[in-house]
C-alpha cells in the first residue's frame, strides 16, 4: 500500500448512522476543542428515529475525537450539524457551518441492502455488509463537508469543482483506515450506496458531478491508492469480462496518478494544518464497529 | 466583477491581424491567399524566452497550405503572448502538427513528457464546421473563440503540471476554470469571444452525442461535453455578469446554477491568487492585458 497520507481529519467511520455501534472506549484525550456540533431536532417525525439513533450512537462527539489533528486558524470554529433540510444535501452557507442532512440519511437507509451481497468485485475481499452500506455513505458525507467547511476557513485554493475535490478528499481520507478494514467497509458500503443512487436522471447543469460519476471517482482513488484492496473493480485484474460496476480500464490506468496528484495536492494545502503526532494516533484506533 | 478591470485605452491591435488569420486559416485551405499582416511581429516586451515554438510540416498534402498560412501569420506567437508573463521554471513548447488518428478532441493536446502544447492542423478542420445562430454570434467568433478556449484549456494543463499545482479536484474541470478565468482577463471583447467560441465548441460536440445518441461516458476522467459547457459559462457569469446575463436571460445557465457563480468564480479568483500569481511577472501581465487583442471589427465582418 502507498505511504499513509498525512491526514487529518482522517478516517473511518465515525459513526453508525443506524445499526453499527462505535468501537469500545476512544481514548478520551482526542478532542479538538475549535469543533462543536449540533444535532437539530427534526419537525418531520419521519426523520425522529434517524434523529434519536445518530444521537445515541454519539456520531457527531466521535467526529469530534476524530478531528483531533485538524488546527483551525485561531478564534475558528467548525460546526458540524445533522439536521432537516428539506433536500438530501444543503449547500455549504459559510462560517465553518457544515450540514449532513437527515434526508439524505433515509436514502442510505433505503437503499442499504438487509443481507451480505456479494459481488464480482468483491470477491475474495468481505462482501458489503449492510452495516457497512450504512456506515460507508454517512462517514463520506461527513467527511466530504467537513472538507468543504475546512476549504473555507484554511483558505484552501481549490481547482475543480468544489464538490468535487471534497469527494476525493473524503476518498483519500477513508483510504488511510486499512488497517481495521475501515478503508474496504467505508469505501464500497459509500459505493453502494452511489451506484444504487445513480439510476436517477442526471442533472448535467449542477455544481456537483452526477452520481454515476462520483461513484467511478470514489473507486479510482481507491484503486490508484491502494491497488491490491480495490482490483476486483477492474475486470482486467481480475482476468475476467467486464461486469456492470466495473472501473473502465482506460480510467483505471490513470486512477494511480489521479490518487498521487490527489495526495500531494492534500498534503500542500489541508497538511500544514494537522498535528502530524495526533494523525499517527487518529490512525490506530478503530473508529467503529460493524455489527453484522 | 472581475479581477481586474479593463483599460480602454489599449492600443496595439495585434489579434485583429491574428483573427483574421485564423478565420481564413479555417477557410483554409480555402486557397485564398491573403498577405502576411504588417503588425504580426512579437513585441519583444511580451515574448518569454522559455516559450519555444514550432511549426512541423504535414505528411498530408491536404495540410499544407494550412501549415504555412498558419506559419506566415505567426499564430502560436500570437497565442504565446497569453502564456508569456509566466514564469516558466521549464521550456515549454507550442507545436502546430498533424496529429495522429484517433487524437482526443478538441484537437489540442497537452504533453508533461514533453512540456509541449500542440495544436493539430486537424482543429481548424474542426473549427470550420462550427456554424452557430447568427443572433448567438458571428462564425469568426466562434473560430477564433473555441480555438483560443481550447488552447488555454491545454496551456492550463501545462500550468499545472510543470508549476506543480496543488489540485484537489479534477484536472480537467480545474483547467476550464483557469481557462475561462483567464479569458475574462483581456477585456470585454475577448472575454465575450473566448467564452462564447468555447461554450459553442462544447455545445457542439454535446449537440453531435444528443443527435447520434451517444451515451455520456460518466466513468471518464472529465466531465461530459454538456458540464463543461456549464461550468465554463458559470465562471463567465460569476465574473462578468452584465457581459454573459443574457445566458442565464435565455435559460443557457439555469437560475438555480446561475445564482451561486459568482461564489464559484470567487474559488476560482482565489486559487488562481494563491497557488499560479506568485509564478506570474505581474509587470509583464499588465503589458499583456493592456493589449487590445481584438477590436469590433475583427469580429462583425
Amino acid at each position: 500500500m502507498k505511504r499513509l497520507v498525512q491526514v487529518a481529519f482522517t478516517a473511518a467511520a465515525f459513526a453508525a448512522a443506524a445499526a453499527p455501534s462505535l468501537a469500545g472506549e476512544l481514548p478520551p484525550d482526542l478532542f479538538n476543542p475549535q469543533v462543536e456540533f449540533d444535532y437539530v431536532q427534526p419537525k418531520n417525525a419521519d426523520f425522529a428515529p434517524i434523529y434519536e439513533r445518530l444521537r445515541a450512537r454519539k456520531v457527531l462527539e466521535t467526529l469530534r475525537q476524530f478531528l483531533a489533528p485538524l488546527k483551525l486558524k485561531e478564534g475558528q470554529k467548525l460546526t458540524v450539524k445533522f439536521a432537516e433540510c428539506g433536500a438530501p444535501y444543503l449547500r455549504y452557507q459559510g462560517q465553518g457551518v457544515v450540514t449532513v442532512c437527515y434526508d439524505f440519511v433515509q436514502q442510505i437507509e433505503h437503499l442499504a441492502p438487509k443481507a451480505p451481497v456479494r459481488l464480482i468485485q468483491t470477491e475474495g475481499r468481505a462482501p458489503i455488509r449492510p452495516d457497512a452500506a450504512l456506515v460507508g455513505p454517512v462517514v463520506q458525507a461527513l467527511i466530504h463537508e467537513v472538507a468543504i467547511g475546512a476549504f473555507d476557513l484554511l483558505d484552501v485554493p481549490v481547482w475543480g469543482r468544489r464538490d468535487d475535490a471534497a469527494d476525493r478528499v473524503a476518498a483519500l481520507v477513508m483510504l488511510q483506515f486499512s488497517k481495521f478494514d475501515l478503508a474496504w467497509n467505508t469505501i464500497v458500503g459509500n459505493a453502494w450506496f452511489l451506484a444504487g443512487s445513480a439510476l436517477a436522471p442526471p442533472d448535467l447543469s449542477d455544481v456537483r458531478g452526477v452520481t454515476a460519476q462520483r461513484y467511478y471517482t470514489t473507486l479510482c482513488i481507491a484503486y490508484g491508492g491502494d491497488r491490491r484492496t480495490f482490483a476486483g473493480f477492474v475486470a482486467a485484474e481480475r482476468d475476467q469480462t467486464p461486469a456492470a460496476g466495473d472501473l473502465p480500464l482506460a480510467r483505471a490506468r490513470g486512477c494511480a496518478d489521479e490518487y498521487d496528484v490527489l495526495r500531494d495536492g492534500f498534503n500542500a494545502t489541508i497538511g500544514p494544518f494537522l498535528d502530524q503526532e495526533l494523525l499517527r494516533r487518529v490512525q490506530q484506533v478503530k473508529w467503529i464497529e460493524l455489527n453484522d | 466583477m472581475r479581477h481586474v478591470t479593463q483599460s480602454n485605452k489599449a492600443v496595439s491591435v495585434r489579434l485583429r491581424c491574428w483573427f483574421a488569420a485564423v478565420t481564413l486559416a479555417c477557410a483554409a485551405a480555402s486557397q485564398v491567399l491573403d498577405p502576411a499582416p504588417a503588425g504580426a511581429q512579437t513585441p519583444r516586451e511580451l515574448q518569454n524566452e522559455k516559450i519555444k515554438i514550432d511549426y512541423y510540416e504535414p505528411r498530408d498534402p491536404k495540410l499544407l497550405p494550412l501549415y504555412e498560412r498558419l506559419q506566415r501569420r505567426r499564430v502560436l506567437e500570437e497565442l504565446s503572448q497569453f502564456l508569456a508573463p509566466v514564469r516558466w521554471p521549464k521550456t515549454i513548447r507550442l507545436v502546430m502538427k498533424e496529429c495522429p488518428a484517433g487524437t482526443r478532441r478538441p484537437e489540442v493536446v497537452y504533453s508533461g513528457l514533453e512540456r509541449s502544447v500542440s495544436v493539430c492542423y486537424q482543429l481548424f478542420t474542426f473549427l470550420q464546421t462550427l456554424n452557430p445562430p447568427p443572433a448567438f454570434a458571428s462564425k469568426q467568433e466562434v473560430i477564433v473563440g473555441g480555438l483560443v478556449g481550447v488552447v488555454l484549456h491545454e496551456s492550463a494543463r501545462a500550468i499545472f503540471d510543470i508549476l506543480s499545482i496543488p489540485r484537489l479536484g479534477d484536472e480537467d474541470d480545474g483547467a476550464d476554470q483557469l481557462s475561462a478565468f483567464i479569458g475574462l482577463q483581456f477585456g470585454d471583447e475577448v472575454a465575450r469571444v473566448v467564452i462564447k467560441g468555447t461554450y459553442f465548441v462544447w455545445k457542439t460536440y454535446d449537440d453531435a452525442m444528443v443527435t447520434r445518441d451517444i451515451q455520456y461516458d460518466f466513468a471518464a476522467r472529465s466531465s461530459v461535453p454538456r458540464q463543461r459547457m456549464y461550468n465554463t459559462l458559470c465562471i463567465a457569469y460569476g465574473g462578468a455578469p452584465a457581459i454573459f446575463k443574457n445566458f442565464v436571460d435565455q435559460g443557457d445557465l439555469l437560475s438555480r446554477r446561475a445564482e451561486h457563480c459568482a461564489e464559484e468564480y470567487e474559488s476560482v479568483r482565489h486559487a488562481f491568487r494563491k497557488t499560479i500569481l506568485p509564478y506570474v511577472d505581474t509587470e509583464m501581465m499588465a503589458r499583456v492585458r493592456s493589449t487590445k487583442w481584438i477590436g469590433p471589427d475583427d469580429v462583425s465582418k
